[in-house]
């Protein structure tokens, strides 16, 4: 008895800062914001309540639509494109090789770059006149290839997501080299004497242990994915012509610049549930229960 | 550095004919990968000693002459120094309290069993879906409401509170993958609940609590929206807002912009070196073996 | 590492225990002197943001019982800001507003203080046609500092006489003909930068649509006494279509902002920039000869009922007060207004290449670019699209011309959507 109480107050005094914090400075706000959603305010003047109006609204605008459409595909690629991607090169740096550090050290560069940075590189590559792929593409006669990456609809949406892949590869990176420091080196030792291949051994022992690991991954691809704004906002604020809009995208410029603060907050409320669902579902597809 | 034994040991390892071959690729892929990763911070470092003229001209190559200016112009103009110290306080302050009370949350919510463990575990998780510009104008409002706002310590709460969640998530997944029978022994030994937290478990979440603080540090460092409306006095401004103050409505000097992102990237490069190796360290010996 | 991380962690804490101790002393000191905060976006080192500057330190050295505080905001989130804190009631005491349709959300607020009691103190200096771009509903609400025209012409003298022309085009018939000549000779006729998508509506479509429907179109479309769907109006439209489709400009229009095209223009990538009165300064400081570089007027178009010698232009610089001033810091605001916006401050702006709503004496030693484009504005300024479109209306055309060239809409298109938004308010 005396020793579940002393368990309780612990578990009590440990937990409390975070939640109190969190509760405060975090959940507030969020729920404040909420509320707004339910309000017709320009920011300056009265609110007014006008009950679901904002998401009404919303389900009937078309760019809404576009911009919900745009994010999926930035999930579809974060969580297809950066995170295999991270687990093959995380997977090729769990070696003893020559140039290690430096290898895995420029691989996280992308993630501490300024957005600005970013977007100005990637916008001379994927320049139409002069950039770099394709300049590549004329040199080895591909000119019927060569598109104007960044300033055609057809084609920016799929540009602004390599770039996006590109960003964020390095974080996951260091989160599954972290992850492989857990595989005992003495399993994989043993397989290999057992005359696996390390295509096998990485299939059937290294992938397994590590499954909960490119789980957090995925959540935090999809989560992460669903809030995306700063990168798009510098490169191409959503242009040309809403095609590459993306739902924070959208929600700042009904705020800030339509001075719609209800209705922006009606988006922020779709893009927390609709998060909330995305990650329910693929936790369970994925077979394990994170919320 | 690798010992001769070490070396001796690898190339056991990896006695097929295949491996030259195989190491030539990951070699080629791993070169290629670095390529693409280092050419904007490259892009950015070679611009950042161009006079506004010759960027006008030339976006691509090196520079005719090398203008240190931009650095001296960029430091004094957008007053970086000071931006500087407030960016390294409020980073390191943020970041800490963050991990701290955040290893101490996910210590209890991975190891334990109470009733309430998944709902609150679930609530920290929501924190991770909110999108940061819905709360600005909340935020405003609270911060003013409590008469935070425009102080030294402003921004280190809401930084605290909106990264606790991602904090809380990959540490708690790391430590619930521990082996049950750590605490067990502890506790015949006598331990305390925090002295096991303490010398137990934190010794062995290091890649995790490396990999938290690193991922921090970042988005404390370059956070821009809440530095943007919670401060308004010049002299306790973040340094993203310094950086931006480069481009105005129509120009951008962008030398001096280049100076300064440059400059603003060696403390949290530093900060990636300095906790990287205990991402890849390993475990402490014996700790958790299988 | 835990040594390190305690080790840091408490100086940390010890630091930011001592900064907090220290700010909490700096509110009481000060009581006799009236604080002013001034927000505005002067954080880059350009010269009229030096003049701005300069202004207000004097000004605070004149006045020793007046203390302006300058709060420099970058200008890309300036109105971010400004909006959060007006929603949080917590504006500055003074702040920088863009004129029209800009100023009048935060005036139907209720935020900011009528000027009217003052602005006889500028009767004989401004023109009132440019006082009236802050004025809302009758009352004026800030000072107009410079005028922005925006829409110029920049050429490269020598490019568009390799192209057969001495002189540069005065019919839009004609410019087509340099166009097509330009194409020919493998030159980009036109540098443009539509990434923000506002130059094509603010710098184009502003004077161009003023040349075939006339000044008086726009405030009635927008009161309903006409309609969006003008033929006129559709006509401007049609000619960013056009020019697009003769090729007129660089093919990475939507992908590069103002500043890159018109640095293309100044190192020759280009014979021609259309730009506002902005442009003068970054180009007189870039270009390599400036004697190789002319301004002109937007060409005349056939059948437009508008007057060819105008140009779309607006007032900026303005400065608006909180309408929660006290009566002291009221008085104290309208001290520095009335000093800030004199003649010292205009002519230190027109040393730095910007246009000023003051008529004054200009030295041999002011550029031609620069003389040519204030003679511009003597023709009388038409109104600026995105300074008197609603935010609304503005976002829809800026996208729309956009999706135009782009060939996904319309002129009637756009025409119609405009139309359908503004009888939806």
């Amino acid at each position: 008895m005396h020793a579940t109480r002393n368990k309780t107050i612990a578990i009590t005094v440990g937990i409390l800062p975070a939640l109190i914090i969190y509760l405060i400075f975090a959940i507030l706000p969020i729920l404040q914001s909420f509320y707004y959603s339910l309000m017709e305010w320009d920011g300056f003047s009265a609110m007014q309540y006008v009950g679901l109006d904002n998401f009404k609204a919303l389900f009937q605008d078309p760019l809404f639509w576009n911009s919900l459409k745009n994010n999926i595909y930035v999930v579809l690629a974060s969580v297809l494109g950066q995170v295999p991607i991270a687990l093959f090169i995380a997977l090729l740096l769990n070696r003893k090789i020559k140039g290690l550090k430096l290898f895995r050290t420029i691989g996280f560069l992308p993630v501490v770059l300024s957005t600005v940075v970013i977007s100005i590189t990637w916008s001379l590559i994927y320049n139409s006149e002069n950039g770099l792929i394709n300049e590549l593409l004329r040199t080895i006669g591909l000119d019927f290839l060569a598109q104007n990456w960044l300033g055609d609809s057809k084609w920016s949406m799929i540009a602004v997501l390599v770039t996006v892949i590109w960003q964020f590869v390095g974080l996951y990176l260091i989160i599954f080299l972290a992850a492989l420091q857990n595989v005992p080196e003495e399993v994989l030792e043993a397989a290999r004497i057992d005359g696996a291949s390390e295509w096998k051994t990485t299939w059937s022992i290294t992938i397994p242990m590590i499954w909960d690991t490119i789980i957090v991954a995925v959540i935090l691809c999809i989560s992460g994915s669903l809030k995306t704004f700063d990168l798009i906002y510098v490169m191409t604020n959503g242009g040309p012509a809403h095609s590459t809009d993306v739902m924070a995208l959208y929600m700042f410029n009904e705020t800030f610049n339509q001075l719609q603060y209800g209705y922006g907050s009606a988006v922020s409320v779709i893009i927390f549930f609709f998060s909330l669902i995305l990650i329910y579902t693929v936790t369970k597809l994925l077979g394990k229960k994170m919320i | 550095m690798q010992s001769t034994y070490e070396k001796s040991i690898e190339n056991k390892a990896y006695q097929h004919k295949k491996f030259p071959v195989k190491k030539t690729l990951i070699y080629v892929v791993l070169i290629i990968f670095a390529l693409v990763n280092a050419y904007p911070i490259l892009w950015m470092v070679i611009n950042s000693f161009k006079s506004e003229q010759e960027f006008a001209n030339n976006q691509f190559g090196f520079p005719k002459e090398f203008v240190i200016e931009n650095y001296i112009s960029a430091w004094e103009t957008a007053n970086l120094g000071t931006l500087f110290s407030n960016s390294i306080f409020i980073c390191l302050t943020a970041t800490f309290l963050t991990v701290l009370i955040g290893a101490v949350t996910s210590y209890f919510l991975s190891r334990f069993t109470f009733k309430l463990n998944k709902a609150v575990y679930t609530f920290f998780i929501f924190g991770m879906l909110i999108p940061i510009h819905a709360t600005l104008v909340p935020m405003f409002i609270l911060m003013r409401n409590i008469g935070l706002l425009n102080t030294p310590i402003t921004l280190i709460f809401p930084y605290i509170a909106f990264h606790l969640p991602i904090t809380i998530f990959i540490l708690t997944s790391f430590m619930k993958a521990f082996p049950k029978d750590i605490e067990e022994s502890a506790i015949m030994d006598g331990c305390g609940i925090f002295r096991i937290f303490w010398s137990i478990i934190l010794p062995m979440s290091r890649p995790a609590l490396a990999t938290v603080l690193i991922l921090n540090f970042i988005y404390n460092w370059n956070e821009f929206s809440f530095a943007l409306v919670l401060i308004n006095d010049p002299n306790l401004q973040t340094l993203p807002l310094g950086l931006a103050s480069f481009a105005g409505q129509f120009t951008t000097n962008y030398g001096a912009q280049m100076a300064g992102l440059t400059m603003s990237l060696i403390p949290i490069i530093a900060f990636y070196l300095l906790l990287e190796k205990e991402i890849v360290k390993g475990m402490t010996a014996g700790a958790v073996k299988g | 590492m835990r040594k390190l991380a305690i080790m840091i962690f408490s100086t940390a804490f010890l630091l930011g225990l001592v900064a907090c101790g220290g700010s909490n002393n700096e509110e009481t000191s000060g009581s006799d002197v009236i604080e002013l905060t001034l927000w505005n976006d002067w954080t880059e080192d350009r010269p009229e943001n030096n003049a701005y500057k300069s202004m207000v330190e004097k000004f605070n050295e004149e006045n020793e019982d007046i203390e302006v505080i300058i709060e420099a905001i970058p200008h890309d989130q300036y109105e971010t800001k400004l909006r959060t804190q007006a929603a949080g009631k917590q504006l500055p005491d003074m702040f920088r507003v863009w004129p029209g349709a800009r100023i009048q959300p935060l005036v139907e607020g209720d935020a900011l203080l009528p000027l009217n009691d003052i602005i006889d103190n500028w009767k004989d200096t401004i023109p009132e046609g440019i006082m009236k771009d802050y004025a809302v509903d009758g009352n004026q609400y800030a000072i107009p500092g410079n005028i922005s025209e925006t829409s110029l012409i920049f050429y490269n003298k020598e490019m568009i006489a390799q192209a057969g022309f001495d002189t540069f085009p005065e019919s839009y018939k004609d410019l087509k003909g340099l166009i097509q000549a330009l194409n020919e000779k493998d030159i980009t006729p036109i540098s443009l930068g539509n990434k923000a998508i506002w130059p094509l509506q603010s710098v184009y479509i502003s004077t161009i649509a003023d040349r075939f429907t006339g000044s008086d179109f726009l405030p009635q479309a927008l009161n309903g006494e006409g309609t969006f769907e003008n033929e006129q109006f559709v006509q401007s439209l049609s000619i960013i279509q056009e020019l697009t489709e003769i090729k007129a400009f660089n093919e990475d229009m939507n992908t590069l902002d103002e500043a890159q095209a018109r640095n293309n223009f100044i190192s020759g990538n280009a014979a021609m920039h259309f730009a506002g009165s902005w442009a003068i300064g970054p180009i007189l400081e870039s270009a390599e000869n400036i004697e190789n570089i002319g301004v002109a007027p937007f060409p005349s178009f056939e059948g437009g009922e508008g007057d060819p010698a105008k140009i779309a232009g607006v007032a900026g610089g303005g400065i608006a007060l909180n309408s929660d001033l006290s009566e002291e810091e009221r008085e104290a605001a309208f001290k520095f207004l009335k000093f800030f916006y004199s003649e010292e401050m205009y002519q230190q702006l027109l040393e730095a290449n910007i246009i000023v709503p003051a008529d004054l004496e200009m030295g041999d030693e002011i550029p031609q670019v620069f003389q040519e484009a204030n003679k511009l504005a003597q023709g009388g300024l038409a109104p600026v699209y995105d300074a008197t479109l609603t935010p609304e209306l503005t976002d829809l055309i800026n996208n729309g011309l956009q999706s135009i060239t782009l060939g996904e809409m319309t002129p009637e298109e756009l025409a119609k959507e405009m139309q359908a938004e503004n009888e939806g308010k």
